[in-house]
């Protein structure tokens, strides 16, 4: 195990948030969508653990039920950006020639645009829904997948077991499936933890902006949005609670990932 | 040098076009009608349904539509009037750019003047508590999201102050002092993620240069350990850290985009917010591709710095 006090206590937290996410239902009492007139803009503390909002919800429920739409469309992205951007990149990194170079040309084009730029553009043309919002954070993160990946690729593809794996005839797939991945893979790995965060962090803004997950179903990122336009003075929990657990949430993530690039650095023998 | 200045800004061409393209088929894509998708919110005759298809151009082909556009955008005229509110973009975004652009300024210069000497006592001091402490802050400056820290300065400004944003933006030579006063807690917002990565990236280089020969001879002539790292470590460790500033300069538009919104700035980023809500395409589109050109422009003219900073790059033609 690690000896980073840091490290330690970023995966409790991550774990932490991971159970209250999936057993959402048992762990909160309250309907996140149940307004109560009577029960306003209660403070924190009592029944309600978090306060409730503008429209009598409790906050507490809403966090942990908005935690899955935030961790959902998160997770979905990097699935997505992960798939395309190992397949591509391992691919053109591992054959080369042209199609790496055309390929590369593409990468470039989608790095030029501003991460939020491109997210906020394909959520317009797409119009915004959990599943479109995951598929223009998965466009905007998949470039530099493929871009760790293709490096990753390139620098194992001149180790000497894989010309020995090519002398016995294995044929193209198998050599990049069997012996490449196993290799090449762990740095990919890596990056996708901190391309979580990203994505977290990315959802959470276009919510945030009107621009994510459509009302009236919770998400970290709405629940900013919310609460800052409305009560942002009279309630600052409605807003604070759930950003601050976003934000660890991230932090933690961008720790964690930190941790594993390191040591997967020190088992390559890779870039300090 | 000039031959290499001039290969690299054709290069931007084949780029900036491919990414208008990119942007151009992205708002195509929409699924249905796009004259339905804007008009779905208000009651609408066909005749102006068959109107506004009119004015975006959609009856004619795709080749012909992005023609239009693209000329248009090189004329300057960036694409016609807004569907909103009428006015050509031209004076749209003429109105926001000098905002967003003062704003990048600021958070740029401030990440400079607080991250780079973050970076050079991170790697004097290796491993010892205040390198500790440059780490716990830049980890925190480069992943708290943008979205919450300005929220949080906001709230601490209301509370703590009563202070809440202007309502109304004033540039530096009208009122300098309302335009500090609106700027401050953006600028200084925006440059967490960007003054952060530039202190990383400057720790990184100076280690990576403290073992290398003309460091060990420096240090064996009896210099001491501060002008070692400041005579002959910095001027190395520049080079990593103005392609930094190039590469990430993206990271500042995205935040715009947040801090404008939540400060109320007229920039381009909450007008593309703006615009985006409202489905305000032809807006939405030239504002895009004017970002974007801008981050392309900022990453070559960052391209030509470091040659200037390294001759080597120029004679061989290419830093790969």
């Amino acid at each position: 195990m690690t000896r980073r006090p840091a490290v330690l206590l970023a995966v409790v937290w991550l774990s932490a948030i991971a159970f209250v996410v999936v057993f959402a239902g048992a762990v909160s009492d309250y309907d996140p969508l149940a307004q109560n007139a009577e029960r306003r803009l209660v403070a924190p503390g009592g029944a309600h653990l978090f306060g409730t909002d503008g429209f009598g919800r409790d906050v507490f429920s809403r966090v942990v039920h908005g935690g899955r739409a935030s961790l959902g469309v998160a997770g979905l992205s990097v699935a997505l950006a992960g798939a395309v951007g190992l397949a591509v990149g391992t691919a053109t990194g591992y054959v080369g020639g042209r199609t790496d170079a055309v390929v590369g040309r593409v990468v470039d084009v989608f790095l030029g645009f501003p991460f939020l730029v491109l997210s906020l553009m394909i959520v317009v043309a797409l119009s915004p829904a959990p599943v479109t919002v995951a598929i223009a954070i998965a466009v905007s993160l998949a470039p530099q997948v493929t871009r760790v990946a293709r490096a990753s690729a390139l620098a194992v593809r001149s180790e000497e077991y894989l010309t020995v794996v090519r002398s016995t005839g294995a044929g193209t797939v198998r050599i990049v499936v069997r012996h490449l991945l196993p290799a090449s893979a762990p740095p990919v790995v890596a990056y996708l933890i901190g391309a979580f965060a990203t994505a977290l962090g990315a959802e959470a803004t276009l919510s945030f902006l009107g621009l994510g997950v459509p009302p009236p179903y919770p998400s970290w990122g709405r629940m900013l949005q919310e609460g800052s336009r409305a009560y942002f003075e009279a309630a600052p929990w409605v807003t604070l609670i759930p950003g601050a657990i976003l934000s660890l949430t991230i932090v933690s993530c961008v720790v964690v990932a930190d941790a594993v690039t390191r040591r997967v650095d020190d088992a390559t023998g890779g870039s300090p | 040098m000039m031959r290499y200045a001039l290969h690299r800004a054709l290069l931007i061409v084949p780029t900036t076009v491919a990414a208008s393209l990119v942007v151009f088929l992205a708002m195509r894509a929409l699924p249905g009608d796009v004259a339905l998708a804007i008009l779905a919110d208000t009651p609408h005759t066909i005749e102006v349904r068959e109107a506004l298809r009119e004015e975006l151009g959609l009856n004619k082909p795709l080749s012909v539509q992005y023609a239009d556009w693209a000329l248009s955008m090189v004329t300057g005229d960036f694409g016609g009037r807004s569907l909103e509110s009428r006015e050509p973009i031209r004076a749209i975004l003429a109105r926001q750019f000098p905002v967003t652009a003062l704003l990048a300024l600021y958070a740029v210069a401030v990440s400079i003047v607080v991250g780079l000497p973050l970076g050079v006592v991170g790697a004097l001091r290796r491993g010892r508590p205040a390198d500790r402490i440059v780490e716990l802050a830049t980890t925190g400056g480069l992943s708290l999201p943008i979205v919450f820290t300005s929220l949080l300065t906001l709230w601490l400004l209301l509370r703590l102050f009563g202070w809440s944003p202007p309502i109304i933006y004033s540039s530096p030579t009208e009122d300098l002092r309302e335009h500090v006063e609106i700027m401050l807690a953006p600028a200084l917002l925006l440059s967490l993620p960007y003054g952060a990565q530039l202190a990383r990236v400057m720790r990184s280089a100076l280690v990576a240069v403290a073992d290398a020969d003309y460091t060990v001879a420096a240090r064996s002539r009896g210099l001491s350990e501060l002008s070692v790292v400041v005579r002959h470590g910095v001027p190395n460790a520049l080079l990593p850290a103005v392609t930094m500033i190039g590469l990430q300069f993206g990271t500042i538009v995205s935040g715009a985009l947040v801090v404008e919104t939540v400060f109320g700035l007229p920039g381009i980023g909450r007008g593309v917010v703006h615009a985006a809500l409202a489905r305000d395409y032809p807006v939405v589109q030239s504002t895009v591709i004017v970002l974007v050109t801008l981050v392309l422009a900022t990453n070559l003219i960052v391209d030509l710095v470091y040659t200037r900073l390294d001759p080597r790059v120029a004679s061989t033609g290419s830093r790969r």
